[in-house]
């Protein structure tokens, strides 16, 4: 059934699809029960221009809370967001800095300038802007137990200023695709929180990015506020990186010569770095929208997430006379998805052991900041997040024999996947084009993953049925190149939610065996996200 | 016995059985839609209906639009069958916006605009007509009361003026029990054009038009949201209204006296005149197309009935984004309709989740475009998705009281069909007493003719017999006597079309689960019962639901 023609005229005789596949660990749990013409229905409504691609913080982003929030209260779930409300307030402010960025030392000072040498990025409160501190060279920056890599060995930098190279010490130690991304700026500011720093600052090196991608930066941009003590991060230009290395008497060279050592040590440099961070901020209204199946039994305060983000892109510049990004397939398809297999577990009887939590993220396409808000500060009834699937850009295109992945071997979520899989007669396959660009990364799975709990992301297969064997990888292909992040990844007639139910029905019985199994999901042991390998 | 005895006997006590078992089933069908009505389905829809996010669903705006397609998106998700335009849920309302700039002169000298008179344009874009005009008395025309006010009257071409009101105004022994809408403006002028007439004004007097001149006329200044209706007959193409001391003058000018040609016109024998003076009417006007839609839903009966229907409605239209009261610009209509299309919205899903399949099909709607007249509804009377003649009946909600458990309920409009024993039974089966005609409640109903005052009316007008739920209860548990009319009387002066009629009222949807069994109930019973409900005798719908059922629905009808 095409989805724009079926929006159009629905039948009542497309009853409920009711799966005949087995469970195969779980016998007493009924098979699921995926409603198609509700799919085609969120779907519908998600993509359509009136919700004007719902970007975040926008009017379009709110009617789509409020609509997912209504669907959660009409399948009678539980409120899981604030104060007995389906909604978690992203702390999120549109923020411009300008700062003043003062060294001074031994070797006389200098007044870094704005833009011209040095870039920031504010992450605390606004009361918050005044940061003054010694400044320790930390090599890369990285910390990974599971190489055997420690740039910051035992030294102390609470309440200093790191300065960290970018990219890797050794380009054969690190897996820059299906390992963790040590390397990412994003990690090394991770780091630089757990070890205290106050501000941390990226050198420029030549093979950075060029100076006119990195001082955009300091345009006005969405982030969140944290409360973890680090004010900032940015980057320096690699011009006044050397001079300010250099008036520390050191040479920025020597330095990153060292850094490509294992035994390298942080170099305390004779200099203190005291920025004033001059933000004007703007509150974002953005919302995460959160829903509860309560567990029952001893692991009852645990809980499993299905995950998937409601935003956008917006309304942008137009292509072809359209400017509304509708992103019907990224990710109103995720959404519909987790909608239906919340309806289908609503209206069951199951009472899972642990809690089922529904989480739909704002946010992702300004950085995951969704997913990173409910990480960092889970609204109480959420419980201990043990174990989180991730649904972004489903599969519109037709029913499979396969369903796709990413991280299923880091942990035992991937067994859950495998043997939900094979109840639904699919197998599991990933993708190397998917491993090559690092999607794992690239979605709401991962800051789950950077806070240790284990998690995985479902993707489409590329084996359809009644198509010619390369027509899955071509459409993906057609859909990167042509539609991703464009006005045109939008509802047509060509698309089919056959395949969308296949891909709920298999994290519906995810779900189910997660949250009835004695254990908790647990990290593999050669995964980078196990608690130990971070610390 | 005779074998025939015992064959009859054997027959008689078998359909005796089939009879009961069929009415235990569809008791047992009844109980399980009713079971079906979940109070956080009510909650879920009313939250977002309600919410600032919708911006107050005011027709021709984005929250209005907004709406529309979440009622879509729910009528598809249930599996109801797409019952508007092309094989959409959507069914256009032809709504447009026109500003008039009117003129009008008695014998050259020109009258003062909104002071003197105001007047529209009907169905064009510029429009003017010149006679002297033809006094038709109330211009009613009612066989049912033996009175014609155009007999042998010739106002082809003609500008025709007619009093505001009914003849019993003066004279309290005529027209009783008459449809009220004789003494109405719209019907006026639209019988003015039946004859032909090229302009007709209705002439204001303070004892027939419940508000004051100035008022009303300010009423007409600025655009006017209308059907673009397109005219079946006649040349009319102005109507408006003019002040009665203005109307006097004019009168007087043709040297006739006023008092005697007004109270000739309350007497049984009235014969339309003409005033010998030059009337000339002009209209330019400027228009602009509104969008609106009705969402239209339809759960496919079974069996023969299947090809009849029973509406089951409510309105999602409010009045949008508006003039700010204390800060406050989004009249968000919580009770006013989000409660009552978050209701209809609730029954349909439990018709669904019973996996009730009776013997006419449910037509489940959301009009749009009510607030400004009733527009949505009479587009649907105009343009039903089946002949009128199927559809068996209508049912309405406009307000759901959330506010407390009552012992009885109401529909309106049971007086006047059989629909009244169906609405009694599913009542009785709910656990409610009926609620007396002389509460306090039903009393302010009356006066307030709520009856005429929704969606309901433009049904009745066509023959279709229609239930409208009362929107408030009579006799809360735990409450005093007369809380209840304190309750309307409170929400009518401070939250009736204001900003604050939203979730501050404190609406809770626990309160709307019993009243919707009842609706889902009598939903059923009509569209199982073998046959249509039927007007009773001395309703004034009566001759309606005749030419409905006759398929003479439609044209005449329709223009009221």
């Amino acid at each position: 059934m095409s989805i724009a023609s079926a929006l159009r005229r629905l039948p009542l005789g497309a009853s409920l699809v009711v799966c005949a596949g087995l469970n195969a660990q779980r016998p007493a749990r009924p098979a699921p029960q995926i409603n198609n013409r509700a799919l085609l229905a969120h779907l519908g409504f998600l993509a359509d221009d009136a919700l004007e691609g719902r970007n975040t913080g926008s009017r379009g982003a709110a009617v789509a809370a409020h609509y997912i929030a209504a669907q959660f209260r009409r399948m009678g779930l539980e409120p899981a967001g604030d104060s007995g409300s389906y909604f978690q307030a992203l702390p999120l402010m549109s923020r411009r800095a300008e700062p003043r960025l003062q060294a001074s030392g031994e070797g006389a000072g200098a007044e870094l300038r704005w833009l011209e040498d040095y870039v920031l990025v504010p992450r605390l409160a606004d009361s918050l802007s005044t940061v003054a501190g010694d400044v320790v060279f930390v090599g890369h920056g990285i910390v990974a137990p599971s190489h055997g890599w420690d740039d910051y060995k035992d030294a102390d930098v609470h309440g200093k200023v790191v300065l960290v190279l970018p990219g890797d010490p050794d380009s054969t130690v690190f897996d820059r695709r299906m390992g963790r991304p040590w390397t990412s700026v994003r990690e090394k500011v991770e780091v630089a929180v757990r070890y205290g720093a106050a501000g941390l600052l990226v050198l420029q090196r030549p093979d950075s990015p060029g100076w006119d991608v990195l001082r955009t930066l300091g345009d006005e941009r969405l982030s969140l506020v944290y409360q973890d003590g680090l004010a900032y991060w940015g980057w320096v230009r690699d011009s006044a990186a050397t001079r300010l290395v250099a008036s520390s008497g050191r040479s920025l060279s020597d330095l990153a010569a060292e850094a490509t050592r294992r035994e390298f040590k942080p170099v305390p440099l004779p200099l203190r770095l005291d920025a004033t961070l001059g933000v004007t901020s703007r509150p974002v209204p953005a919302v995460n929208v959160l829903a509860k199946l309560a567990g029952r039994g001893p692991r009852a305060n645990e809980s499993i997430v299905f995950g998937a983000h409601y935003d956008h892109e917006g309304i942008g510049r137009p292509e072809n006379g359209d400017s509304i990004y509708n992103g019907a397939e990224d990710n109103a398809s995720g959404i519909a998805a987790m909608l239906g297999v919340a309806e289908a577990l609503a209206r069951g009887s199951v009472r899972p052991g642990r809690a089922l939590v529904f989480a739909a993220f704002v946010g992702e396409e300004k950085g995951l900041l969704g997913s990173e808000a409910l990480v960092l500060a889970p609204p109480s009834s959420v419980g201990k997040m043990v174990g989180m699937i991730n649904a972004d850009y489903l599969n519109l295109y037709g029913a499979t024999r396969d369903i796709g992945t990413l991280g299923n071997e880091l942990s035992t979520v991937g067994d859950a996947l495998a043997a939900a899989a094979r109840a639904e007669n699919l197998s599991v396959r990933v993708d190397p084009d998917d491993v090559a660009r690092s999607r794992f990364f690239r979605s709401d799975n991962y800051p789950f993953a950077r806070a240790a709990i284990p998690s995985i992301r479902i993707v489409n297969g590329v084996d359809y049925v009644g198509r010619p064997a390369e027509w899955g990888r071509e459409q993906r292909e057609r859909y990167w190149t042509e539609r991703y992040h464009q006005p045109d990844d939008q509802i047509a007639d060509w698309m089919s939610v056959d395949g969308l139910a296949q891909q709920a029905r298999v994290v519906e019985r995810m779900l189910l065996l997660l949250a009835d199994a004695p254990r908790a999901p647990a990290w593999s042991a050669k995964s980078d996200f196990r608690p130990g390998s971070a610390r | 016995m005779r074998n025939g005895a015992v064959r009859r006997a054997v027959l008689t006590a078998l359909s005796l059985l089939v009879a009961e078992r069929s009415q235990a089933q569809q008791s047992a069908a009844a109980s399980r839609v009713a079971r079906a009505v979940e109070a956080h389905v009510l909650a879920a829809h009313l939250a977002l209906l309600a919410d600032d996010v919708l911006e107050g669903r005011g027709t021709g705006q984005r929250g209005g639009e907004i709406a529309a397609k979440y009622l879509a998106s729910q009528f598809a998700r249930l599996g109801l069958e797409p019952a508007g335009d092309d094989s959409t849920y959507y069914q256009r309302i032809p709504l447009i916006g026109r500003t008039a700039i009117p003129s009008l002169a008695v014998a050259g000298d020109s009258l003062e605009p909104e002071s003197d008179f105001v007047a529209y344009g009907v169905g064009r874009d510029s429009a003017a007509a010149q006679s002297e005009p033809v006094f038709v008395g109330y211009g009613i025309v009612a066989p049912e009361h033996e009175w014609d006010d155009y007999a042998g009257a010739d106002v082809k071409g003609k500008i025709v003026l007619a009093l505001a009101g009914i003849p019993a105004d003066q004279d309290s022994s005529l027209f009783k029990g008459a449809r009220p809408d004789y003494g109405f403006r719209q019907y006026k002028v639209d019988e003015a054009m039946r004859h032909g007439a090229a302009a007709a004004f209705v002439v204001y007097r303070a004892e027939a038009v419940p508000v004051p001149w100035a008022q009303l006329a300010r009423s007409w200044v600025g655009e006017q949201v209308q059907l673009d209706r397109t005219l079946k007959s006649g040349a009319l193409a102005i109507g408006g209204w003019i002040n009665d001391s203005t109307a006097r003058r004019l009168v007087e000018r043709g040297k006739r006296d006023w008092k005697a040609l007004t109270s000739a016109a309350a007497r049984p024998g009235f014969r339309a005149t003409t005033l010998p003076v030059a009337l000339q009417a002009a209209v330019v006007t400027r228009t602009r197309v509104i969008p609106a839609v009705n969402v239209v839903g339809r759960l496919p009966g079974s069996g023969r009935l299947a090809q009849e229907a029973v509406v089951f409605g409510a309105h999602y239209d409010h009045l949008g984004i508006g003039p700010a009261v204390a800060g406050d610009s989004i009249y968000n209509g919580a009770f006013d309709n989000a409660s009552g299309t978050a209701g209809m919205l609730t029954v349909a899903e439990a018709f669904v989740r019973a996996g009730a399949r009776p013997a006419r099909s449910v037509i489940f709607v959301g009009f749009g475009a009510e607030e400004q007249g009733l527009f949505g509804s009479e587009a649907f009377v105009a343009g039903p998705p089946l002949p009128l003649a199927r559809i068996a009946a209508m049912v309405n909600i406009d307000g759901l009281a959330l506010i407390g458990e009552s012992r009885d309920l109401a529909a309106l409009g049971a007086d006047q069909s059989s629909l009244g024993e169906l609405f009694r039974a599913a009542a009785a089966a709910e656990g409610y007493r009926p609620t007396p005609d002389t509460a306090p409640v039903m009393l302010e109903a009356e006066q307030q003719d709520f009856f005429n005052r929704s969606d309901q009316a433009p049904f009745a007008r066509a023959g279709v017999p229609p239930l409208f739920l009362m929107p408030v209860q009579n006799d809360f548990i735990g409450r005093p006597a007369l809380w209840s009319k304190e309750q309307l009387d409170d929400f009518v002066q401070r939250h009736y079309h204001q900003p604050s009629d939203d979730l501050r009222l404190g609406l809770d949807a626990r309160f709307g689960v019993r009243p919707l069994r009842v609706l889902a109930r009598t939903v059923l019973a009509i569209a199982t019962q073998p046959a249509q409900p039927t007007w009773t005798k001395a309703s004034p719908f009566r001759a309606a639901g005749e030419r409905r059922l006759n398929g003479q629905a439609g044209a005449v009808s329709n223009e009221r």
